[in-house]
């Protein structure tokens, strides 16, 4: 059993305000405008540890030009909230976790010079000649522009497949979304939360609807592996209980961290 | 010896009157809705008559499986009272070609005993044990009913991968819309025509749009290998290619078209 446990604080980094709800739910509302809102979770351990799971999206000129027009409210810049909220400077963070290298996940990878990012084998080689349909949303080199994870590659560090990396954190390979996309399973006092990333948009995505048990993401490579995926999180239900947190879920920021604190009776 | 030509009827099977356009081209146009047919290919020459895919059942089964689709099947476009149209029995097809088996292309080859019906090795294996999300597509088992591509009487020729069926007729196997999926390609006098299944669902997967040179279909298993079929295709000879479900194909009652 882990000896550390954590706490998981979501930070909110802006937002897409009109997003086609069908991206988060395959061939469920297409249609249907929602906002999708930008969320990297600092986890901060029992052991003194401070680690950041993702690291956001570009600034919204940028994205305005290569991808779509962003909603970012002042004050929501990753580095200035770290410092505000949590007094953390980016130097004191032991290292991050980038669930996988879609722009809106990684574009602050830049700004923690010096720091590991832990990432999957599979999730950088795909990064690197994706689809056609995937060249913007990895700003790969095909894309004919420098995405901002590139700038920050030798601080890459790359894990094959399942991987305990610290004490209470392990990395799980979950490929649907992206090719490599990898969940964090972290321990606390409540038990294993899975920041699912990608792989799970919303709560929707996994309480699913009256026909299908779960629903995929709208954005994928591979609908198969996917449904693969799924299995394997229904087994880590199964077996280790875990509490799932999907990636852009506006009710995820509705709680200050993770676990939420039991309310007194 | 020249290889014998042939000539391809579009036949109208009925149409989906309100179709999420972005099923057709994937995460383009959310929320449009568009007319879609189903379509058959009846192929004629050499003394044969061949047909590529055999479209939806009725009404009622499109009504009580796939809910979600609104639909306008009459009985007489039909598929059978089409070839009659067209002068033909059931006994008089010589063999049948499936693109792929989603009930909208093959719910009718029980219409046709005896009849060779040419289809793919992975699209029957994926077709008796699809993800959930594809159940209902394939009328498979795990859903609680009996896809008619296994119905007693049709007489299923499994092939595995590309391969002439007859002189001027081959089939390209071509995953991506499904594990198995199959374009067929026809010697024409006016060269080679391609009737290319769902793989291009209207003319627009092929041709492209400002951001990418094909769209692969909203409905899909594994895009990675539907990206290589592009570049295959890329690479097959045809002059003209027939989607699966363009209104367009039908502008021209007989391929090639003077």
């Amino acid at each position: 059993m882990p000896k550390a446990t954590y706490r998981i604080y979501p930070i909110y980094l802006g937002e897409i305000p009109e997003h086609d709800k069908s991206s988060f739910t395959y061939m469920v509302d297409m249609g249907k405008k929602t906002t999708c809102p930008f969320i990297s979770f600092l986890l901060l351990g029992s052991n003194g540890r401070k680690i950041l799971v993702d690291t956001g999206p570009c600034d919204a000129e940028w994205a305005a030009e290569y991808h779509m027009p962003l909603n970012i409210p002042a004050g929501c810049e990753l580095t200035a909230i770290l410092k505000e909220r949590f007094q953390i400077a980016p130097e004191d963070l032991d290292y991050l976790i980038c669930t996988h290298l879609h722009w809106d996940h990684s574009c602050g990878n830049h700004k923690f010079p010096g720091k590991k990012i832990y990432v999957q084998k599979r999730e950088l080689e795909y990064a690197l000649d994706p689809l056609p349909i995937h060249r913007g949303t990895y700003e790969s080199p095909q894309y004919g522009v420098v995405s901002s994870w590139v700038k920050a590659k030798d601080q890459l560090e790359l894990v094959d497949g399942d991987t305990e990396i610290d004490d209470g954190i392990r990395l799980v390979l979950l490929p649907g979304h992206s090719d490599g996309m990898q969940g964090v399973l972290v321990h606390t006092e409540d038990g294993e939360y899975l920041l699912a990333g990608d792989c799970i948009n919303l709560y929707e995505n996994w309480t699913g609807n009256a026909k299908l048990r779960h629903i995929i993401g709208g954005l994928h490579s591979d609908v198969k592996a996917y449904f693969k995926t799924y299995e394997k999180i229904e087994a880590l239900e199964r077996d280790e209980h875990i509490r799932i947190i999907p990636g852009h879920d506006p009710a995820v920021l509705e709680h200050e961290a993770y676990p939420v604190p039991h309310t007194p009776v | 010896m020249a290889i014998p030509t042939y000539t391809i009827k579009p036949l109208y099977l009925g149409e989906m009157t309100k179709y999420e356009k972005s099923m057709h081209t994937f995460t383009f146009d959310y929320g449009v809705k568009m007319h879609s047919p189903y379509l058959s290919f009846l192929v004629q020459g050499n003394g044969l008559n061949i047909l590529v895919d055999t479209g939806p059942k009725n009404y009622e089964v499109i009504k009580k499986y796939h809910s979600h689709v609104e639909a306008d099947v009459p009985p007489e476009v039909h598929i059978l009272k089409v070839l009659e149209r067209e002068g033909l029995k059931p006994e008089d097809i010589d063999f049948i070609i499936c693109t792929h088996l989603h009930w909208d292309h093959c719910q009718n080859n029980d219409c046709f005993p005896g009849k060779k019906v040419y289809t793919q090795k992975r699209e029957v294996l994926y077709a008796i044990n699809p993800i959930e999300l594809h159940w209902y597509t394939y009328e498979s088992p795990q859903c609680g009913l009996s896809p008619v591509w296994a119905a007693a009487g049709t007489k299923l020729v499994v092939l595995d991968g590309d391969e002439e069926i007859v002189p001027g007729i081959e089939v390209f196997l071509t995953p991506g819309h499904t594990p198995g999926s199959q374009c067929v390609r026809v010697n024409t006098e006016d060269g080679y025509y391609l009737i290319a299944g769902d793989t291009v669902n209207i003319y627009e997967n092929w041709a492209g749009n400002a951001k990418y040179r094909h769209v692969p279909a909203g409905i899909h298993v594994n895009l990675i290998e539907y990206e290589e079929t592009f570049k295959k295709m890329d690479k097959i000879e045809f002059k003209e290619i027939l989607p699966g479900h363009d209104m367009k194909v039908l502008d021209y009652p007989l391929y090639p078209h003077k």
